[in-house]
């Protein structure tokens, strides 16, 4: 049987995992299926935004930030940055800072609901991490 | 020193075009400005410019495009110039990599936003050849047959086009099944 994740085409940043059902979030509603228990899943993108937002940060540093953190890994684009940040910023999970002046960047920080999202998200990973360990006999190292 | 080249890219083209601009940089020649059959490039240090484009979400003026030009702009991306919804932006290549998308959903969206501009453009094409196809069995003028022909011509190429672009958009979606 296919992987449940493979029955919808993915185009959004954020997948609603409702037991083992995939449904599509999009404009701020859930198409189809039962709520029974909500997890989402995050982009790499968006996690690492997210975590590099629990200090104010402006566009550009947020680039740096996550390419710091992911060790050169993770390489976020302007574009993509903006499209992400004006989705964390709908969603309420970060805010914008009111400009101090004209010359000074405009900077974000992460708000609660933003941090309950990074929470939830490093609790699935440890499950994945924790059943690919148990599984592949520790081979992750 | 300017240099003025006539050349027409088609939306399908646009990676054609960047090729092309990145080329043009890589011997020196910047682009600072852009018509529909013009490109005009500015001397100067040979590969100094990478150079990228996007079609916008709206024109240049909107705000929606304005605050996404100004945040480009803080991220150390230069904005050089515009037309229509064409938006053209370099980096020095001193500054490392320069790409606006690196996820493939912006790149899908992108896409399809280049998809929906070609989808347009297709109904006036068939409608205007369809009338002179008309025109041409109920008069008999060769202008008629002339036009038809030049028009049926574009209506190929545009849908072509079109295919090219969906079949990378659906090269992409397939991808994105399996990662970001």
């Amino acid at each position: 049987m296919k992987h449940p994740f493979l029955i919808f085409g993915i185009d959004n940043y954020i997948v609603l995992r409702y037991n083992c059902v995939v449904l599509r979030y999009i404009g701020g509603r859930y198409i189809g299926g039962k709520r029974m228990a909500e997890s989402i899943v995050l982009t790499e993108a968006v996690y690492y935004i997210l975590l590099s937002l629990f200090e104010p940060l402006h566009g550009y540093g947020i680039m740096q930030k996550v390419e710091t953190l992911s060790q050169g890994r993770v390489r976020l684009a302007a574009g993509t940055l903006y499209g992400a940040i004006n989705t964390l910023l709908d969603k309420g999970w970060i805010r914008a800072l009111p400009e101090e002046s004209n010359s000074r960047k405009k900077e974000y920080i992460i708000l609660d609901e933003g941090k309950r999202a990074v929470i939830n998200e490093i609790n699935r990973l440890r499950e994945l991490l924790d059943n690919g360990e148990r599984i592949t006999g520790g081979q992750g190292k | 020193m300017m240099l003025t080249v006539r050349r027409v890219f088609f939306a399908w083209d646009y990676d054609k075009q960047i090729a092309w601009l990145n080329e043009m940089a890589g011997k020196g020649l910047n682009l600072v400005k852009v018509s529909f059959n013009k490109y005009v490039f500015e001397q100067g240090t040979p590969g100094e410019y990478s150079y990228r484009i996007e079609w916008l979400k709206q024109w240049p003026t909107r705000p929606q495009s304005v605050s996404y030009i100004r945040f480009l702009e803080e991220a150390g991306v230069e904005y050089v110039t515009s037309f229509k919804k064409w938006a053209y932006f370099r980096k020095k290549t001193s500054e490392g990599a320069f790409d606006l998308f690196s996820d493939l959903d912006s790149r899908i969206n992108h896409l399809q936003r280049l998809i929906t501009l070609v989808i347009c453009l297709l109904p006036p094409l068939l409608i205007v050849l369809i009338l002179n196809l008309w025109l041409w069995a109920e008069h008999r003028q060769i202008g008629n047959a002339v036009a038809s022909g030049m028009l049926a011509v574009m209506l190929i190429s545009f849908t072509a086009g079109l295919m090219k672009l969906s079949k990378e958009r659906r090269h992409l979606k397939n991808e994105r099944i399996l990662r970001e």
